[in-house]
């Protein structure tokens, strides 16, 4: 027993080693490579390597050769059981403006081996609160947003690609 | 020595050592298959290179050549059957608006190097246009001999570019949708149209009147299928053409009204 509590033991410190020796910024240029393939693009953006992730600061996004959004930091963090990305201050394009409210103040993405067939997602702009759950499995988000006062009223449009809970949410699901 | 050789806590020590060194080498060699440099977002590969500044002229040379809606056969009338109504442009280019006599209020409107009646337009003077068939020239006066060249540009100029899908826009009137984007869509709505899930267009489902956009030629039910010589086909393209609108001389969009497919020119002053 106490030679397999020595073993978790070491092997946790060992993971611990590879995690904090990652070349994360390598590892987030791989990423930007295979987010290239599909036209996105993060532009602009400081990197911080961090030892357990990556900070990015003041990124543009583009999206198929649109500027789409703007954001004033990205938290990456790799705990190999925990992985979380957080965005702070999202500026969307302002193509959207008559659409969707353009700030979103904070979103948190995360993963976790608890659920892992699941990411999950929380946000908070002026549009309200979102949250939303990606199904890796079946490849389906679902969303439920907790509208603001400013949604219900000036983005009725928008609210109609929603469906009208009971409870005053608007759920919206997608297979992707 | 042989203390220290024993000491179990330099032996933890010496082993997460070495697991330390293996992490580290295990991260260089995942380093070797990584990529060094970031991707930055080119703005050659976007939507600068597609909607470049053009040649008006040109551009209307092309319109003429490429134009889909094929003349119906007719029966070819003599010159001396035929009427001016108007002319708009020079020796090089420009369209005329002709009719027959038995049918003067039919007119239509060529441009140079189109044929009406079995006869190509050649060129364009001050209150003529030349005819050419056969390897022969014919002139077509102004069906008004006190028509003067004044009259000519302010009014049949006008009613020759708008029948003919050409305007004239201001650089003001784009600057003031490009700053009230919110504008755009009080005067003008569009919807995409799908063939299977590929977009092929995106149709014109109203046009606000007495709007600017109103002014533009655009009616309800067109669909706009190519701006600038690029197709539609994705709200990207119509986002990149809107954001590069500031750039623009000149712009052609190709519609289709009913079940003809027309060409709409716009001069950017």
């Amino acid at each position: 027993m106490v030679r397999v509590g020595k073993f978790l033991v070491y092997l946790l410190f060992f993971i611990t080693m590879v995690l904090y020796f990652l070349p994360k910024e390598n590892l987030y240029f791989l990423l930007e490579q295979e987010l290239a393939k599909k036209e996105i693009f993060i532009s602009n953006e400081e990197i911080k390597e961090k030892a357990f992730g990556l900070e990015l600061q003041n990124a543009t996004i583009s999206y198929e050769g649109i500027e789409a959004a703007q954001l004033k930091s990205l938290d990456i963090n790799l705990f190999l059981l925990y992985n979380s990305l957080d965005l702070q201050e999202i500026e969307l394009s302002s193509l959207i403006a008559n659409y969707w409210p353009q700030k979103i103040q904070e979103c948190h993405l995360s993963y976790s081996i608890l659920s892992p067939l699941q990411i999950e997602g929380v946000a908070q702009g002026v549009f309200g609160t979102i949250e939303a759950h990606y199904m890796i499995k079946e490849a389906t988000l679902t969303v439920i947003l907790h509208p603001s006062k400013i949604m219900l009223k000036k983005y009725r449009s928008t609210l109609r690609y929603f469906k009208k809970l009971k409870n005053g949410e608007y759920s919206y699901e997608k297979s992707l | 020595m042989k203390n220290l050789s024993n000491n179990s806590f330099l032996k933890i020590i010496l082993q997460l050592l070495f697991l330390i060194l293996i992490a580290k080498l295990i991260a260089v060699a995942i380093l070797w298959f990584l990529p060094v440099q970031t991707q930055e977002f080119q703005e050659s590969n976007s939507r600068a290179s597609h909607y470049q500044s053009m040649n008006f002229k040109n551009m209307l040379e092309v319109a003429s050549h490429k134009k889909v809606s094929k003349p119906k056969q007719r029966e070819q009338t003599s010159i001396k059957n035929m009427i001016l109504h108007g002319l708009y442009g020079n020796s090089d280019f420009g369209y005329a608006i002709v009719a027959t006599k038995s049918n003067p209020k039919k007119t239509e409107i060529i441009s140079i190097g189109e044929k009406y009646q079995g006869y190509t337009l050649k060129g364009i003077a001050l209150n003529y246009v030349t005819f050419i068939r056969n390897n022969k020239e014919y002139i077509l006066k102004l069906d008004s001999p006190t028509t003067k060249q004044a009259v000519v540009s302010s009014v049949s100029k006008q009613k020759v570019e708008e029948e003919n899908g050409f305007h004239t826009v201001s650089r003001d009137e784009i600057n003031y949708y490009i700053k009230n984007p919110t504008k755009i869509w009080k005067d003008i709505s569009i919807q995409e149209i799908k063939k299977g899930s590929k977009i092929v267009g995106f149709k014109v489902t109203k046009v606000r009147k007495n709007s600017k956009m109103d002014t533009l030629g655009l009616k309800r039910g067109d669909i706009i299928l190519k701006a600038n010589g690029i197709a539609l086909t994705s709200y990207s393209a119509a986002i990149k053409l809107y954001q590069n609108f500031k750039q623009l001389d000149s712009l052609s969009l190709l519609i289709k009204r009913g079940n003809e497919e027309k060409e709409l020119l716009y001069e950017i002053n």
